[in-house]
């Protein structure tokens, strides 16, 4: 007898069939453009040409901060996104790029000994994307002397003032200075400005001085304020910080979102958000921010020194960046665009070098860079054998409005109040680094 | 006639058990030399990332017997240990760069110090339980961590403070290392020859007349004062040589960070040394050498380097440490380095029972 | 009089004082809080427990799971958090509690300590830090504010204190007044002859840990609301020693000296935030309020046990 499940079958046959027939007739897809083959809207990964590279591995390794409460891998995982587009878009001809990622814990000793495995045991090409407490402070002579140039994002101040270290940002000292220039000049800050940083591995002094020289040139007072992370207490120390500002005043908070939203919350809750004219460092110029910010009364009230042009503005670079973060399940956030850069300018230093990529032949590449545009940065970036490397000087000011974040201010040169600032815009003017 | 008896008697048991006491000595004698022989030489063999990490554990195993020493011999808590370690190294790195004195001397000045701060900061709650002590000493631990965070350690600079920013990053100087001793290798030679003085010195005070006195004040106060021991004097003798031995190993650490870092502690780490030190053994010094691997090695080993390329995240190991904390007091106080010895005893034991059913039975 | 009163307060003026003492109230309220809860657990059972800063911190944690990550109303997810608090306690008092029930109370307190360790490394590798949207707690009461002559006060600041004077009042009644505190305070002063005598020891301890569990599930909200932060590192170790500081003012037997103490605590670290620029602006007082607890609980102590001579170490509790 026939049974009910036969002609069941006979069509779940007929199903596969039909599938594997489309399947083949259909071919490979290629009637959207892969990931970093580059449209009119969205940048392209290093060549990109849309096949895999298959070539001869080159080894990149970075250093990043991992500690409970601390997580800078993310921009080592954006930087490796990119890396893995550029091995989907033809590698660097023919050859594909492994990056790996290294994580340390805040000690001294373990940090100079990654650096010495990376490259003495390791062999590593190059040290690129390294986003850490402490290797720039620890390990800069050893980079001088093996003569190893990096291309980083960078936190405390050895980062900016070493001959071998060139960061695609400008870090807290420098985004600060551009908030207080922006707060003074439209903000109108009268009286005192308090400027507020962690105290952790002592950056507040270094931190704290840049708009202290801003504010000084402008003939106002200036409080430098460090505080303890994690903080016991963040609505008296808003109101302290507030107190020592004075009506009128101005106060820069120069922290990361988790603490920053926390003041930002406090200030609300305390009633003092219209007593003083504030700022931030780069941190919090992202949505989730932008919204405690709205709900506390911020809107306009607030200047964010944004060390690099906003998320979202449907630029060929920040797209391409949002859709790499989309692509590993990440949030696009200024990590991310930290690491894009990693990974953009070190493939164009890549890509320059003319026969095999070696150790020598890649970092003489990566200190030869100049004029290395990206619509992320303000201007132009470069790396350039200096005493000191500070490409990234010039940065637009953002506000909260509705719960989002919008340019206020576009790009503006940091003041040159600062012996760093000074050296970098002479040596720009002299070596034609950025000039497009 | 029976009295001479009686002394030839007992000259020759004491005879008989002091060559006993030669042999169970020398056993342990030949066993501490072939492990340090290994240490030497075999250690930094691994590569200089290893050479570091056990560097840090022969320091931390020094901290962890400083521990014992309070906990174990005398039955005082201190869970601010490591805030000592942070004011030692502080006060190495400081004297380091004020002065020029040769290294061990630098090593003495720091530890002696130290000494003073840990008999200073142990004072108020001598005269109370056990709990009080480590309630203060907690306490003492975040304090420094608050102080630490604004002061930074010194690295060439002036004053007090001697904290140069980042500014002045061509001014900023690493801690020096004893001269001759400079490459890692070396220095992890002279760290672990150092801590072997340190625990003889401990040792030393063990056997010895304090020794009896803390083990008396562990048993019961009440007697031991009836027997007209000065308890507050021992009690802070404990203290100021638990306090010296941090403070030489503090020195010790500030060299060899070379550039120490107020980030590189947490007031939890405080507690993960009470853990480890209990974990490995506090009633032991080898205990306090495995609190040392333990701190040190294993995290590195897991986090780090891999195991076969099997990594975890610190977090992981905070929680091994936490069971193994319960473990301990619950069911082995004296933990792995009491506990390991019976067990390969008792395993010793059984593969002998287990031989013995093997051999063929005489017919 | 108005110098004199500038020179009490080492130049700074009542009106920038006068913002801090809510806020100090509030911390006040939530550091004695947390001692009474940890005094009464001790003695009731003899075990200081050190990790009710992380159970804390994982209540409020569960309860931002369950607000951002289900329908759940808000109230539910801040009572699962109290909840939390106390099963988990009572879950370790009842594992725990009989297996160092014989051991000195040193031993049962750092056994709390194995369990703060599992439970920061369980927060921390289950809430990894969320670098562009970290994790806020907000408690509604928190909206509702008032200003009370230059100062904003909030109501979780007004529950806060006066849960802690109720709590006070209301455990030191429990004990004096009910049969269960009458037992408790019997075991208390030892542990085999009131069992002896027919307490009921092991419930009697079971009603101590859940208590104490409650308090401690509580205390995490307020303070994660006050603090704006759920870092588990933030509320687990700082707070912990702010509230050992009110339970050793408080000789960890005296609930109403645990209730000044902690708010004592709390208003001087609030206050000094006013001292910014005494004695001068890179070395102030500001910079070293955290140090607060550990200042005042030495010198307490130092006080308190003048005149003692030994320690004698009681067996068992």
């Amino acid at each position: 007898m026939r049974s009910k499940k036969t002609p069941v079958g006979v069509a779940l046959a007929a199903g596969i069939v039909a599938v594997a027939i489309a399947a083949f007739v259909a071919g490979p897809a290629a009637t959207s453009p892969k990931l970093g083959m580059g449209t009119a809207t969205t940048a392209k990964c290093g060549l990109g040409t849309g096949k895999k590279a298959t070539g001869k591995p080159i080894l990149l390794e970075g250093i990043f901060t991992l500690v409970p409460g601390i997580d800078f891998t993310t921009i080592g995982k954006l930087a490796q996104a990119y890396f893995n587009c550029v091995n989907d878009n033809g590698g660097i001809n023919g050859q594909r790029i492994v990056y790996k990622l290294y994580t340390e814990q805040l000690k001294p000793d373990q940090i100079a000994a990654l650096a010495k495995k990376i490259i003495e045991q390791d062999h590593a090409v190059g040290v690129v994307g390294n986003t850490s407490l402490l290797d720039c402070p620890v390990n800069h002579k050893y980079y001088e002397s093996k003569g190893a140039y990096l291309i980083i994002a960078g936190v405390p101040g050895e980062c900016f003032g070493t001959p071998n270290i060139a960061a695609v940002n400008m870090g807290p000292r420098y985004s600060n200075m551009g908030a207080a220039d922006a707060m003074i000049k439209l903000g109108h800050v009268k009286g005192t400005l308090v400027v507020s940083s962690p105290s952790a591995g002592g950056i507040a002094a270094y931190a704290n001085g840049g708009p202290c020289l801003v504010a000084k040139a402008a003939g106002l007072k200036c409080i430098s304020d460090a505080e303890d992370l994690p903080l016991s207490d963040t609505n008296a120390t808003i109101l302290k910080l507030v107190q020592e500002a004075g009506d009128g005043g101005g106060v820069i908070m120069d922290y990361t979102a988790e603490t920053a939203t926390a003041l930002l919350q406090a200030a609300g809750q305390q009633g003092v958000v219209d007593k003083v004219v504030w700022g931030q460092s780069t941190p919090v110029a992202n949505e989730a921010t932008a919204k405690v910010g709205s709900a506390n009364g911020f809107d306009g009230k607030i200047y964010i020194g944004q060390e690099f042009n906003n998320l979202a503005t449907g630029k060929p670079d920040e797209t391409l960046m949002e859709q790499l973060s989309h692509k590993i399940g990440l949030p696009a956030q200024a990590f991310g665009q930290m690491g894009y850069l990693v990974g953009k300018f070190v493939t164009n230093a890549l890509l320059s070098v003319k026969g095999p990529i070696t150790f020598k032949s890649y970092n003489a590449a990566a200190v030869a860079l100049k004029n290395q545009k990206t619509d992320i940065l303000c201007k132009p970036w470069y790396f350039w054998k200096l005493k000191n490397h500070l490409p990234n000087n010039t940065l637009p000011t953002a506000t909260y409005k509705n719960g989002k974040v919008v340019i206020n201010r576009p790009c503006a040169p940091v003041p040159a109040v600062d012996p760093l600032v000074l050296q970098a815009r002479a040596a720009e003017k002299k070596f034609h680094l950025n000039t497009g | 006639m029976a009295l001479a008896r009686e002394e030839a008697f007992g000259r020759a048991a004491l005879k008989r058990s002091l060559t006993a006491i030669d042999r169970g000595l020398a056993i342990r004698g030949a066993g501490i030399t072939a492990f340090l022989l290994v240490v030497l030489l075999v250690c930094p063999l691994a590569g200089n990332a290893w050479t570091k990490t056990f560097t840090g554990a022969a320091i931390y195993a020094v901290v962890a017997a400083s521990l014992g020493i309070l906990y174990g011999r005398v039955g005082m808590i201190s869970l601010g240990q490591i805030g000592m370690l942070v004011v030692a190294t502080w006060i190495g790195a400081r004297l380091s760069f004020a002065s020029s004195m040769p290294f061990p001397v630098l090593l003495l000045v720091t530890g002696l110090v130290t000494m003073v701060v840990g008999v200073i900061v142990g004072l108020p709650a001598l005269r109370l339980s056990g709990l009080y002590l480590a309630l203060i000493t907690l306490m003492f631990a975040g304090a420094v961590t608050v102080i630490i965070n604004k002061w930074q350690f010194p690295n060439g600079g002036h004053g007090l403070i001697g904290h140069l920013s980042a500014l002045n990053v061509q001014d900023i100087q690493t801690v020096r290392r004893p001269s001759s001793f400079g490459n890692d290798d070396d220095y992890f030679r002279y760290v672990v020859i150092v801590c072997v003085i340190l625990f003889a010195v401990a040792l030393a005070h063990v056997s010895g007349k304090p020794g009896r006195a803390w083990k008396a004040i562990r048993e019961s106060e009440t007697a031991a004062l009836a027997t007209g021991i000065n308890i507050t004097l021992y009690k802070m003798w404990a203290f100021a040589l638990a306090s010296f031995m941090v403070g030489v190993a503090g020195c010790l650490y500030a060299a060899q960070l070379a550039q120490p870092s107020a980030q590189s502690f947490a007031t939890q780490d405080s507690i993960t040394l009470l853990a480890t030190a209990l974990i490995g053994g506090i009633y032991s010094f080898w205990g306090a050498v495995v609190a040392g691997v333990f701190a040190q090695v294993v995290p590195y080993l897991f986090t780090a380097q891999g195991l076969w390329g099997w990594t975890t995240d610190a977090n992981i190991i905070t929680i091994i440490f936490g069971v193994g904390l319960l473990q301990v007091l619950l069911t082995a106080p004296g933990g792995l380095a009491q506990q390991f010895p019976k067990d390969m005893a008792n395993l010793g034991r059984l593969i002998w029972r287990l031989a013995g059913r093997l051999r063929p039975r005489p017919a | 009089m108005h110098s004199l009163a500038m020179l009490a307060f080492g130049r700074v003026g009542w009106t920038d004082l006068k913002p801090f003492i809510p806020l100090g109230f509030a911390f006040g309220g939530i550091y004695a809080l947390a001692g009474v809860g940890m005094v009464v657990l001790y003695r009731a059972t003899g075990v200081l427990n050190l990790s009710f800063g992380a159970i804390g911190t994982a209540g409020a944690l569960i309860s931002w799971w369950f607000i951002n990550h289900t329908g759940v109303p808000d109230v539910i997810a801040y009572l699962i958090a109290v909840a939390f608090g106390g099963v988990v306690t009572l879950l370790y008092g009842l594992l725990f509690g009989p297996a160092f029930a014989a051991r000195p109370p040193l031993v049962k307190t750092m056994a709390t300590l194995g369990l703060a360790l599992v439970l920061v490394g369980l927060m921390g590798h289950l809430a990894p830090p969320l670098n562009a949207s970290p994790r806020f707690l907000h408690l509604p009461s928190s909206d509702w504010r008032y200003r009370i002559s230059g100062a904003i006060v909030n109501w979780t600041e007004i529950i806060a204190f006066l849960f802690a004077i109720v709590l006070t009042f209301g455990t030191a009644a429990y004990l004096r007044f009910t049969k269960l505190g009458t037992a408790m305070r019997a075991l208390a002063n030892d542990r085999e002859i009131s069992a002896t005598l027919g307490v009921p020891v092991r419930r009697v301890e079971a009603a101590a840990w859940l208590g104490s569990g409650l308090v401690c599930g509580a205390a995490g909200l307020l303070l994660a609301d006050q603090l704006n932060t759920l870092d588990p590192n933030t509320l687990t170790f700082n707070f912990i020693i702010a509230a050992l500081a009110a339970a050793v003012l408080g000789r960890l037997r005296f609930l109403w000296a645990t209730l000044a103490g902690g708010l004592v605590i709390g208003l001087v670290q609030s206050l000094l935030n006013a001292y910014f620029s005494w004695p001068n602006f890179d070395q102030s007082l500001s910079a070293y309020r955290t140090v607060t607890p550990f200042v005042i609980a030495t010198t307490g102590l130092l006080w308190l046990g003048r005149r003692r001579v030994i320690t004698v170490a009681r067996s068992g509790n």
